[in-house]
């Protein structure tokens, strides 16, 4: 059965976040995955907060990055979530969005590994979790075909799509995945009775933050290359993300990184990624900060356990 | 009267901090706090976020955090969190950290004055909304913001120990954490209190914890177990602390020299009685109650029980409480 999860931590409180998450384990969704930066609430700490206010679903943090907390940094994390409010997490790493990252001091110029470095890390970092008894999983947040080819060395990856062709490309970019591998996806996800992709900001910012941060062999690959490259000058001559960066890149293309959709939608959606053998999918923000599209979810996954 | 408070450090086990926090309330302490033993042990935010979760009515606060140690970016978004956790029973205590941790890591600071102050008024900035730009030795932001809906006020304490420091800490702090021998824990506060009042500020909004081992040799503790201790803080305390001390500098030198050689371990075998008295407070309940009520008499609002927490130490907490308490009715 596919594991289904939602992303939280966008801009919501810890008392906003936790309850949430009370409502979300009780309609039976599985799991809960807390955001890291740029979110204003640090996701280790949020993870306390969020198993103290649920029973038994599996909580992941992060996305966390190595280039942010080093990884000795994010093992003891884990290992204190783990000591302190048992066995039940899961952890997301990945580079990290590199222009929030570099409005901290944090720069990961293009060119010098970041892909390397951070599967380097992220491997170290399950070695030692392991090593001291952690029985959850390590999952890599991935887009591009090196991180893509490297997750199999972990528990897992969360391809940062939506689109199911480009779901494909990135399956076709791994080779030997190993058992008990977990497949799962991403999506910036807005959930509606009556969804209009071009009407709802909240849901084509999420979008053209995954589509400016696609590596330049998938964005030729999927001939979005022209319109991602004219968001990014748009992005570069800002020094935002807004409205020149969502119009340059253009709605047509847009809609093409994010799930923007009714119950029915979800539902054949959902029913496509399991046939292309998608075993976990964590509804990305903004979802978390809309209750129509939550207490959708809520329904629809009611609807799903009585089937 | 004064508080009684709890500190614990991230290098502890489980089954230490979690009693503690879950017996907080029980106890009756005020509070608790948690010192970062640099990359070793518990993460802080974590534990601090359990630790919170565990009790209802005490507070909980780091002591210390390092500055010099995490992104500013970091802290504020840690400290933004624990605060809402605990819904404000949270203070942030920060610092330069310790002399050897920041040796062996490596971490070479040129002006931890200024990347103090400025530390503060970059953590204060972010939790009142505004966007920052800064860069200096420790850390750079571009127009950085937490995106807060409203402003949040977070007390800031500092853990320092030289003269400006603590003048610093008069002038920008909600609280200092201070450990030394009595003479100095003296001087100290009085130059707390002297740069709050030049700055304008009353002196009381400066919260005084005070923060040495306790030694219950009352229940069942090793002497030895304390002399580690008190040769590991002996070692860490600056020269700027040392001369302001009326010990025999020259012990404490050697006590310093023999740690960083060989370890707290060769350094205890220096520690002799003096040292141990004055860096430290043990003895039986009453006396240790005495010598906590001495530090309340030179300007300390709140004493710090622990650590180290070994023989029957859970007995002892509960002990001294009650002492404190009795003696408090």
């Amino acid at each position: 059965m596919m594991e289904l999860g939602v992303a939280l931590n966008v801009s919501e409180t810890v008392g906003v976040t936790t309850e949430i998450s009370r409502r979300l384990e009780e309609a039976g969704l599985n799991s809960l995955w807390i955001t890291d930066f740029p979110a204003a609430r640090a996701a280790a700490p949020l993870a306390g907060a969020v198993a103290e206010s649920t029973k038994e679903c599996r909580i992941g943090v992060g996305l966390l990055s190595p280039d942010l907390y080093g990884a000795d940094q994010i093992v003891r994390q884990i290992q204190t979530l783990e000591q302190n409010f048992g066995k039940r997490f899961d952890v997301l790493l990945g580079p990290g969005d590199r222009l929030a990252l570099m409005r901290i001091g944090i720069a990961l110029e293009a060119g010098t590994g970041i892909a390397g470095r951070t599967a380097e890390a992220a491997i170290k970092i399950r070695q030692e979790l392991q090593e001291s008894g952690f029985t959850g999983r390590v999952l890599l947040g991935a887009q591009g075909h090196r991180m893509i080819a490297a997750s199999t060395k972990l528990d897992g990856v969360l391809l940062n799509y939506s689109d199911l062709s480009m779901i494909r490309w990135a399956l076709d970019q791994m080779k030997d995945v190993p058992n008990q591998f977990t497949l799962g996806v991403f999506p910036p996800t807005w959930l509606s009775h009556n969804p209009n992709f071009e009407a709802t900001e909240p849901i084509r910012r999420a979008a053209a933050m995954v589509a400016v941060g696609l590596a330049k062999k998938p964005r030729e690959e999927f001939q979005v290359a022209e319109h991602v490259d004219a968001g990014l000058r748009a992005r570069l001559a800002t020094g935002k993300l807004g409205e020149d960066t969502m119009n340059a890149i253009g709605d047509g293309t847009l809609c093409r990184f994010a799930l923007c959709a009714n119950e029915d939608d979800l539902n054949s959606y959902l029913r496509q990624l399991d046939g292309l053998g998608i075993g976990l999918v964590v509804f990305g923000p903004p979802l978390c900060t809309s209750s129509e599209g939550l207490e959708m979810l809520i329904g629809a996954l009611g609807r799903r356990g009585s089937e | 009267m004064y508080r009684l408070s709890v500190g614990v450090t991230t290098g502890m086990g489980f089954e230490t901090t979690d009693w503690i926090a879950s017996h907080a309330d029980t106890l009756g302490i005020d509070a608790i706090w948690i010192g970062e033993d640099i990359g070793a042990g518990q993460d802080t935010s974590v534990l601090a976020s359990s630790m919170i979760l565990r009790s209802t009515k005490v507070e909980v606060g780091t002591g210390i955090v390092p500055v010099t140690m995490h992104n500013i970016a970091t802290i504020a978004r840690m400290a933004l969190t624990l605060h809402e956790i605990s819904d404000g029973r949270f203070s942030l205590g920060i610092g330069i950290g310790g002399t050897q941790d920041l040796r062996k890591a490596g971490v070479r600071i040129r002006k931890p004055v200024t990347a103090l102050r400025e530390s503060t008024l970059c953590l204060r900035s972010l939790w009142e909304g505004q966007k920052v730009t800064a860069a200096n030795d420790l850390f750079s932001l571009d127009r950085y913001s937490l995106r807060l809906g409203a402003p949040v006020r977070i007390p800031i304490f500092y853990g320092v120990r030289g003269p400006q420091m603590l003048t610093l800490a008069g002038e920008l702090s909600d609280g200092v954490i201070l450990s030394g021998p009595f003479d100095y824990i003296e001087r100290a506060i009085s130059i707390v209190r002297e740069a709050a009042v030049n700055t304008g500020r009353d002196p009381a909004e400066v919260r005084v914890v005070v923060w040495v081992p306790t030694i219950p040799t009352f229940r069942g503790i090793k002497e030895k177990t304390a002399k580690r201790i008190v040769a590991l803080v002996v070692a860490d305390t600056p020269q700027a602390v040392v001369e302001m001390l009326s010990l025999d500098r020259e012990k404490i030198r050697a006590i310093g020299a023999e740690v960083a050689r060989g370890g707290p371990k060769s350094g205890a075998a220096l520690v002799d009685d003096e040292i141990l008295n004055a860096f430290s407070i043990s003895g039986s309940k009453e006396h240790m109650v005495d010598q906590f009520q001495a530090l309340h008499e030179i300007g300390a609002d709140e004493v710090v029980l622990g650590p180290p927490f070994s023989g029957e130490w859970k007995i002892a907490l509960a002990e001294l409480a009650t002492e404190l308490r009795r003696r408090n009715e």
